[in-house]
């Protein structure tokens, strides 16, 4: 059973959730938001980039940890800064592992329900405890506990006063795939019940789990919003650079462009030549029976812009290193 | 009931053994420099020794230094080690964690500061004015002092470098220059109270026990005002 179940959402006023309107954000001079807008309602969404994207800061904007320099940040149409009461309804896992020096699981999580006016902070911090499944009568601080522990006791405080916003930063981060699992289903269900989750990662296939909404944050900008699979599909469809070692590299190079396989072609040196291809399923296709029809040898086929840098640089439209994305 | 949560995961933070241990040990060697200079002849009055002994060892060393620690260290801990998200982050008046902190602060600072100093001065001169003297001007530094530190910690990560230099150059060589400076001292308010209850001359005694204590009420009052009002704007890790 998860705190979810044993405790139940709140029920502020209706309206959208979360909504941010054109918020900018620097610090010392670095621009980490830049001019974004979005509304999040209900179920679980995903707020996907690279680190350095930006999406702490939106995280903590979101919750009131940090005053926009411009643009605004309302909670069920409530300033969290300003109006503390809106908090009763958010439940934060923040991205840091400290917890309070040598305070155990249930002082750390009954204090959060304390914090909340829970009416009874002992049986909250139990149940938020067994629902991600740690050991209530453990009586070790929590600063001694592995990674993944650490990550379901904050889990649990965020969960404690049964809030409808779930705001987590990288919360999958140092856990074991089956605590991920559990995690995921844990979000799932929260987001199922009608709760408002918001959940920050760099990892595309995390997001994936989710089966989430989406906002796509790189370089501080919303370069991307909606349902996962259509970004997914946007992403898969963008032009690629595929990096093929031969001993017939020109040969290899001409075959190609004359098939119509790649849109251009860089040679690197005699035996490398790096390819601009837009379909690479035509591509993955061609390039082996083309190596043997001109009997040349593959060394190697590389792509060179999969990892989710690229992909988000692409989304936001900014030029790669080589200026090809 | 959310008070005294605060209080007591603020407490159970700044006080690791490290300090307590450190500060009660710097608290022993001023009681056993009073016993030595008990015991050893000197051309000063006993009282003017121990009115001395609690200037320069209480109010000029330990007790600001005990505030400094501990004070800085009640939020300056968690807001460096990002723990204090979950203290701030939560439909509470957040006044309360400023109050919760300076509360520590003093709670720690009385027993490992000023009771160290009121019983090297006993030491020294048990009579009653001298016991009174280092009690109210002890008191009056720790009130002052842990409100100044708590602010501090609150304010800047560099908070033990800031503490340092502002006991060093504005309280101890400032605000020796003149009176109007050492109006805005806690250590001349402090000294001020010692020398009129002990009923010493002191250099640094400049005004009056009812401007001393007005003025420290009031030195504390505005420090704990601005950590208040602090509470609002600062950003949070």
């Amino acid at each position: 059973m998860t705190g979810a179940s044993v405790i139940p959402p709140s029920s502020p006023d209706a309206g959208p959730v979360v909504m941010a309107d054109r918020v900018t954000k620097s610090f010392r001079g670095v621009v980490a938001v830049s001019d974004v807008s979005f509304r999040i309602d209900t179920g679980v969404t995903a707020l996907l980039g690279p680190n350095g994207a930006g999406k702490s800061t939106l995280l903590r904007l979101m919750c009131g940890l940090a005053a926009p320099d411009q643009g605004t940040v309302r909670l069920y149409g409530r300033d969290p800064r300003a109006d503390t009461s809106v908090l009763r309804h958010l439940g934060l896992i923040p991205q840091q592992e400290a917890t309070f020096p040598r305070m155990r699981a249930l002082d750390f999580v009954r204090l959060a329900a304390v914090l909340h006016g829970v009416d009874d902070p002992e049986v909250a911090a139990r149940a938020a405890l067994d629902s991600v499944e740690m050991d209530h009568t453990d009586q070790r601080p929590v600063d001694s506990y592995s990674k993944g522990m650490r990550q379901r006791v904050k889990v649990a405080q965020a969960l404690v006063n049964g809030p409808s916003i779930i705001v987590a930063d990288e919360p999958l981060n140092g856990l074991d795939p089956r605590q991920r699992l559990r995690l995921i289903d844990i979000f799932q269900r929260l987001g199922s019940e009608g709760r408002c989750v918001v959940i920050s990662s760099h990892v595309l296939d995390e997001v994936e789990r989710f089966g989430s909404k989406v906002l796509v944050v790189a370089q501080g900008r919303l370069a991307a919003e909606g349902d996962f699979h259509k970004i997914r599909e946007l992403m898969d469809g963008r032009p690629h650079r595929i990096r093929v070692s031969s001993d017939r590299a020109r040969l290899l190079s001409a075959a190609l462009m004359a098939h119509g396989a790649v849109s251009g072609a860089r040679l690197v040196d005699e035996r490398t030549v790096v390819f601009d291809v837009d379909d690479v399923a035509t591509f993955r296709r061609s390039v082996a029976p083309l190596a043997r029809n001109h009997d040349a040898t593959l060394d190697e086929v590389t792509p060179l812009d999969d990892d989710l840098e690229s992909v988000f640089r692409y989304l936001v439209g900014a030029p790669g290193p080589g200026g090809v994305v | 009931m959310t008070f005294t949560a605060i209080l007591r995961t603020l407490l159970a933070g700044v006080s690791s053994r490290a300090r307590v241990y450190g500060l009660l040990a710097v608290g022993v060697i001023g009681v056993v420099v009073a016993v030595v200079l008990s015991n050893s002849p000197h051309g000063s009055s006993v009282r003017e020794t121990a009115a001395t002994l609690v200037d320069a060892y209480g109010l000029t060393l330990l007790i600001p230094v005990a505030a400094l620690v501990f004070g800085t260290a009640s939020m300056g801990d968690p807001i460096e080690d990002g723990t204090y998200v979950y203290l701030w982050l939560r439909p509470i008046r957040r006044g309360q964690i400023s109050m919760a902190a300076y509360v520590v602060t003093l709670g720690l600072v009385i027993p490992l500061a000023v009771v160290p100093t009121v019983a090297a001065a006993a030491v020294l001169d048990h009579s009653s004015p001298m016991i009174m003297a280092a009690a109210a001007s002890s008191l009056m530094a720790a009130v002052a002092y842990s409100a100044v530190f708590v602010l501090l910690g609150q304010v800047t990560q560099r908070a033990l470098v800031w503490g340092i230099g502002y006991l060093l150059i504005f309280e101890e060589f400032i605000c020796r220059g003149g009176k109007s400076l050492g109006f805005v001292s806690v250590h001349s308010h402090a000294v001020s109270m010692l020398s009129h209850t002990a009923h010493v001359p002191m250099t640094l005694a400049k005004f009056s026990r009812p401007t001393s204590v007005a003025m420290t009420i009031a030195i504390t009052l505005l420090v704990l005002g601005a950590s208040v009002r602090r509470q609002s704007s600062m950003t949070v890790a």
